[in-house]
């Protein structure tokens, strides 16, 4: 059966491609109402000051100026924010969630006050007419400052007001110090990656109204369609009094995952009962919304003289910037997989993460991940390096491998493919001809990286997915599932599994999806989950309406059920398929019958507790996807300037149902994770320096290097058909293996991005001298 | 930065006589728009909040282009698209079409006019560069008549030129270098579509084995292009010209700056890559020359 | 400072709409004439999601008066599917998988457009370097490319047939 798939495995086009290709699809910006206002935020001048006062009597005097809002007027200012999950996990794991300044502004653009008028021009000039008096404050902008004693206090919201420092994390395994006193060699580095902005093409936005039935309804994209319920406590309102139909994002990276326009929207639109919109502007998405979390990470590595890795020991600073927001979760997947892909006796990792007036961190495709997996991958290097091993040789001898247990003593249930990947992945590359020492004059380097990311939120947020299926009498079916989509093809890929398991063309399958109040909840669009867990809802769904018409339809055909298969339309007869019904009339008669023909199922995550964060033990996610990069970069010698000239990816997917939907996600997170080597938001003391895309600069087509995919299919994921997921795994891995490829060409190996031509020249002088 | 522009009076002039008589009267919160590639964007940052605008759209002949035996001659509403479509091929302005084929989007380069980048008066303009090196000279005209500026002599700071408020610029004139000549230009980006770190454009001619004219011009190290001046000397007296004397030069070239350090690059790697360019620029302009 | 009437073409048709000179040609596709499939995303001539057609040639719509752009032919990506045919290119993006969230998809497709009309038989890198001012943080930029090709060959064999 598992060989006899008809849509499964395809480069179906999505179900929405054709009305982005017109132009029709309308996302946040492209709707407006009658009556409509527009919504503006003032925004803090300084990263670090006390608000003693604010006048809005000005900007309320402007005729045509609706609403003035500062935080006295919102019901609950200060909220915990919550990410959909079925368990209150606590802990300081939940962030606090200010929607506007009182106290101490924190960061740089922190909106202060709202103001709905009736056009843009009006509402910025509203803004300005508002009077803040400011008591500016020194601030503390780097993490490790901010963790020392009598730093300057970031927070004056109790909870946190005493410390800067928002968590620490530590795993403990084996005896580290026993293995450095017997280690051949050791290798201590330390590594510093920088912020990184999500530079979707589309920024944050929405409108919002109150309807007929006095619901405060919004369309605003977002990653997380559960926020609806912290947004109906920060208005004091019921949870069924809040509603978001949300839309398609132009692109989210984690940077919609939490919440952006929606509180401002809804407290705008209740205050003056008209529609309001409120977009940001490229500018407002540079400086204000949540970034990468930068880190420090220092790395002691001990190794046997022929390259097994006997203890890794490393310390991890995190920036999590002006508000918690998400990074005790990030700070779990920087933590657990700081040691990197790899089997090793002794770990021991310390985490910490501190308050600062910076922007703030959250979540950013990689979620903590491509931070360490960036360190850990150099440091691989380093050590291959010093024992004069290949980068090759040193990884294939000490990568995880079936029934191996990860640091926290956990052993991965899919299949582990690293050794066939980082081969599969050097070897492309070796493929494509010997490594010439010069081209057109440049230094010739290659390099590799290999890495593992989860798929599937952290198993003790307790995750669970659901999915709607009506079976329409014209043999059509409407798919409901909550499940927002952010251009990877989120919902698209549950109609694929549905035609392939009734045995109609995908196009029979048409999808609502993303209503907080009329679509099942998926759960978020984050933590590469959607596949695996909204896919397995689909597939358990599916499978219960599947059932009831093969019984029937084998009571028609008059055969047992397992005879019976839906194929082309039809059931039919496995053995002679021309014995056959429609399946328009299979569910005619079943509705005949009176048998539903809808379901709605849902699927459940593994469960575990919160690990002690003292000495993490066990599973913290359901699995992983392994990636491996070899690239081949060009070095100018004079300049410093390099490029990524060829990138051979190759990922163990488990499955690929949509092939151009997996093949789009590793090519282009290959991309995304490309520019984390170069991108620079340019902070100083909590100012972003990059202030629009002529300053953040990310990836054109001409800078995108030659890449050529590797799809490995082993099956042993835990998504539907063993699929594992891709969207942040993808984002893993280039960037240290381009560092690598450096070295290789030059050698030198830089440990703070962003690389620069500048820094890089420097390197190659200090070592010529 | 704000979503919308401050309202201003919008005028289509179908002379330049008119035109000049529009910013005179309403100077000086009149400004001169072109394609506005580069003025919507500064007054949407509100670094510029002009009244009037004036529009050189419906003035014939602006987008003349004359190419012939003394000169490349191009009035200021001609794209940097139809420059580079111009020049594609051909050596004789080889440091021009670099700069404009370097330079950005095909979306840009369609609209955009040579012109307005020069009048934007940023130090790090390729073009500014490349005409520097080739001896361009800038027709202006005002309301009390026409008058001729070297480029070197148009710039006096970071967003200011010798322009009057009256004044437009309304073609560009560039001398054809003559036998024996050669000229090229290079840049440092971060990234295909950027503002240049540092560039450098080269123009020279050759008398046998003695280098008899050289222009040599930077930007992005200063306030304005600048030439590197000694460098040019030590050419001129070098004898013979030679990959020794270019080496030298670059060298001189790169003392004769004291770029700064900002978002795109610092100012000791700009110091550096002066001397790595002006000796990749040479290098190739002498090949040319040869060829 | 008061509105201005003006006459626009869009896609084959004459809009005689009023407006304030100081608006952007995007804002008037978007707002006065209901166009929106013209996305806007830096506003600066970064991103090239605004990118239309002007007399042909691919043009920043974000960066462009909307009074500059009369006695011009615009067109949007509106205007490219011909009685309810898609054009070739939209065609292929469909099919090459080279739309993720699609918000550059209009930009990128109008680029895409003004090249294939000017050179029918695009390299790789040409297609490259036409695209290099419409930013995708989605793709890689692999299928676009490939999704390009493969619709010159199409537009080639249309041609042929």
């Amino acid at each position: 059966m598992s060989a006899m798939f008809k849509l499964v495995g395809k480069p179906a086009p999505r179900h929405d491609a054709w009305a982005k290709a017109k132009g029709d699809q309308l996302y946040s910006d492209d709707f407006t109402m009658p009556g409509m206002l527009y919504g503006k935020a003032l925004r803090s001048k300084y990263p670090a000051a006390i608000i003693k006062s604010i006048d809005t009597s000005k900007a309320k005097a402007l005729p045509g100026v609706h609403a003035v809002l500062t935080a006295k007027d919102v019901p609950m200012n200060v909220e915990i924010s919550k990410f959909g999950q079925m368990k209150d996990v606590g802990g300081g794991f939940e962030g606090l969630y200010k929607v506007l300044a009182d106290g101490k502004v924190r960061f740089k653009g922190e909106a202060i006050a709202l103001v709905a008028a009736e056009t843009e021009e009006l509402a910025e000039e509203a803004c300005r007419l508002i009077e803040v008096d400011y008591e500016v404050q020194p601030g503390v902008f780097d993490p490790e400052e901010a963790l020392k004693p009598g730093a300057y206090i970031v927070s004056s919201d109790e909870g946190e007001n005493e410390s800067n420092l928002i968590m620490e994390s530590h795993i403990n395994k084996g005896d580290v110090e026993k293995a450095f006193a017997e280690a051949d060699v050791i290798v201590e580095n330390e590594y510093r990656v920088p912020p990184v902005d999500h530079a979707y093409l589309e920024t944050e936005g929405g409108v919002a109204w109150v309807d007929d039935n006095g619901v405060i309804t919004m369309r605003v994209g977002t990653q997380v369609l559960e926020h609806y319920r912290t947004i109906a406590k920060v208005m004091g309102l019921p949870q069924n009094k809040v509603r978001n139909m949300s839309v398609p994002m132009g692109g989210g990276f984690g940077g919609k995952e939490d919440i952006t326009v929606e509180t401002f929207l809804c407290l705008l639109a209740n205050a003056t009962k008209r529609p309001v919109k409120m977009v940001w502007s490229r500018e407002e998405s540079l400086e204000v919304h949540s970034k990468r979390h930068p880190e420090i990470l220092r790395y002691k590595t001990a190794a046997t003289k022929d390259g097994k890795i006997t203890a890794q020991k490393v310390e991890i600073i995190m920036d999590g910037g002006g508000y918690k927001l998400l990074t005790g979760w990030v700070q779990m997947y920087s933590t657990v997989n700081a040691p990197g892909c790899y089997n090793i006796p002794n770990v021991k990792v310390d985490s910490y993460s501190a308050l600062t007036n910076n922007t703030p961190s959250s979540a950013n495709r990689g979620f903590g991940c491509c931070q360490a997996n960036f360190a850990s991958e150099l440091q691989m290097d380093e050590l291959a390096a010093k024992l004069g091993m290949s980068p090759l040789e040193i990884r294939l001898k000490n990568c995880l491998r079936n029934g191996d247990e990860i640091c926290t003593g956990f052993i991965p249930q899919g299949h582990i493919a690293l050794e066939e990947i980082a081969k599969k992945a050097w070897e492309g590359l070796e493929a494509t001809g010997p490594k010439p020492d010069y081209v057109d004059g440049k230094k010739i380097g290659r390099g590799l990286a290999i890495g593992m990311m989860s798929y599937g939120r952290l198993t003790f947020m307790h995750d669970s997915s659901r999915v709607g299926l009506r079976i329409e009498l014209d043999g059509s079916v409407t798919l409901r599932a909550g499940v927002p989509d952010l251009g990877g093809g989120q919902a698209s890929v549950l109609c694929q599994i549905v035609a392939e398991e009734l045995g109609i063309p995908m196009e029979k399958v048409h999808p609502y999806i993303m209503d907080t109040h009329l679509t099942p909840l998926c759960g978020t669009t984050t933590a590469t989950r959607q596949l695996y867990m909204s896919g397995n809802a689909a597939l358990v769904t599916v499978k219960v309406l599947k059932e009831r018409i093969i019984k029937k339809a084998a009571e028609m055909l008059d055969a047992k059920p397992e005879e019976v298969q839906l194929i082309n339309e039809k059931a039919c007869l496995i053995n002679n398929p021309l014995k056959s019904v429609p399946f328009v009339q299979v569910v005619g008669a079943l509705s005949n019958d009176g048998v539903e023909l809808f379901h709605e199922g849902q699927f459940n995550a593994p469960f575990t507790d919160v690990p002690n964060l003292h000495d993490m033990k066990g599973r913290i996610w359901p699995d992983f996807t392994y990636s491996a990069h070899a690239v081949e970069v060009a070095v100018d010698e004079e300049t410093g300037k390099f490029e990524v000239r060829k990138v051979v990816l190759c990922y163990d997917v488990g499955k690929a149902i949509n092939k151009n939907s997996c093949e789009g996600q590793l090519e282009g997170g290959c991309v995304y994770n490309q520019g984390y080597v170069t991108e620079n938001m340019g902070w100083e003391n909590g100012i972003t320096k990059a202030r629009s895309f002529a300053e953040y600069l990310i990836p054109t087509a001409v800078d995108a290097p030659e890449i050529e995919t590797i799809m490995v299919e082993s099956g042993g994921g835990l998504g539907p058909y063993g699929a594992k997921g891709v969207g942040e795994p993808a984002d893993n891995s280039i960037a240290p293996a381009i560092v690598n490829a450096i070295y290789d060409a030059v050698g030198v190996r830089l440990k703070e991005m962003p690389v620069t031509p500048e820094k890089l020249l420097k390197a190659i002088q200090e070592k010529n001298k | 930065m704000a979503y919308s522009l401050k309202s201003f009076e919008y005028f289509e002039p179908s002379t330049i006589e008119e035109a000049t008589r529009l910013l005179s009267t309403y100077q000086p919160k009149a400004k001169v728009i072109a394609a506005g590639v580069d003025l919507i964007s500064r007054m949407r940052h509100r670094k510029i909040e002009p009244q009037y605008v004036v529009s050189l759209m419906n003035i014939p002949g602006l987008t003349d282009i004359e190419n012939d035996e003394e000169s490349l001659r191009f009035g200021s509403m001609t794209t940097l698209m139809s420059l580079e479509l111009l020049l594609k091929g051909d050596k004789t302005y080889a440091a021009l079409y670099e700069a404009i084929h370097n330079l950005s989007s095909v979306q840009v380069k369609n609209t955009a006019t040579l012109v307005g980048n020069l009048c934007v008066a940023t130090p790090a303009s390729d073009m500014s560069s490349a005409l520097c090196a080739l001896n361009a000279k800038l027709k202006i005209a005002g309301t009390s008549g026409e008058r001729i500026v070297p480029i070197d002599e148009f710039y006096l700071d970071v967003g200011k030129t010798v322009l009057q408020p009256d004044e437009i610029v309304t073609q560009v004139i560039v001398p054809r270098p003559g036998s024996h000549s050669g000229n090229a230009f290079y840049n440092l980006l971060r990234v295909k579509c950027d503002v240049a770190k540092v560039n450098v454009s080269v123009s020279l001619t050759l008398d046998n084995d003695r280098c008899q004219e050289v222009r040599i011009a930077l930007g992005a190290v200063a306030p304005t292009i600048v030439r590197a001046k000694q460098a040019e000397e030590k050419l001129l007296k070098s004898n013979p010209f030679d990959e020794k004397a270019i080496v030298e030069a670059a060298q001189t070239a790169s003392t004769e700056v004291k770029p700064i350090t900002d978002i795109r690059s610092t100012a000791e790697y700009r110091q550096e890559m002066v001397k790595v360019l002006v000796k990749r620029a040479l290098e190739k302009a002498w090949t040319r020359a040869r060829e | 400072m008061g509105e201005q009437r003006i006459t626009l073409n869009v896609n084959g048709r004459d809009y005689d709409i009023s407006i304030e000179p100081d608006m952007v040609l995007a804002d008037v596709l978007r707002e006065k004439l209901d166009l929106t499939g013209t996305k806007v995303s830096c506003r600066e001539g970064e991103c090239g999601a605004c990118t239309i057609l002007m007399d042909g040639k691919a043009c920043l719509s974000c960066l462009t008066l909307a009074v500059q752009a009369q006695g011009k032919k615009i067109v949007t990506i509106e205007g490219l599917a011909e009685k309810g045919q898609l054009h070739p290119i939209q065609k292929a993006f469909i099919n090459h998988g080279a739309i993720q969230c699609g918000y550059c998809t209009p930009g990128m497709i109008m680029s895409a457009k003004a090249l294939l009309d000017e050179n029918p038989n695009p390299t790789p890198d040409e297609v490259k370097t036409a695209l290099s001012g419409n930013l995708c943080r989605c793709t890689g930029y692999v299928k676009i490319v490939d999704a390009v090709m493969a619709a010159a060959d199409d537009m080639k064999r249309g041609e042929n047939k």
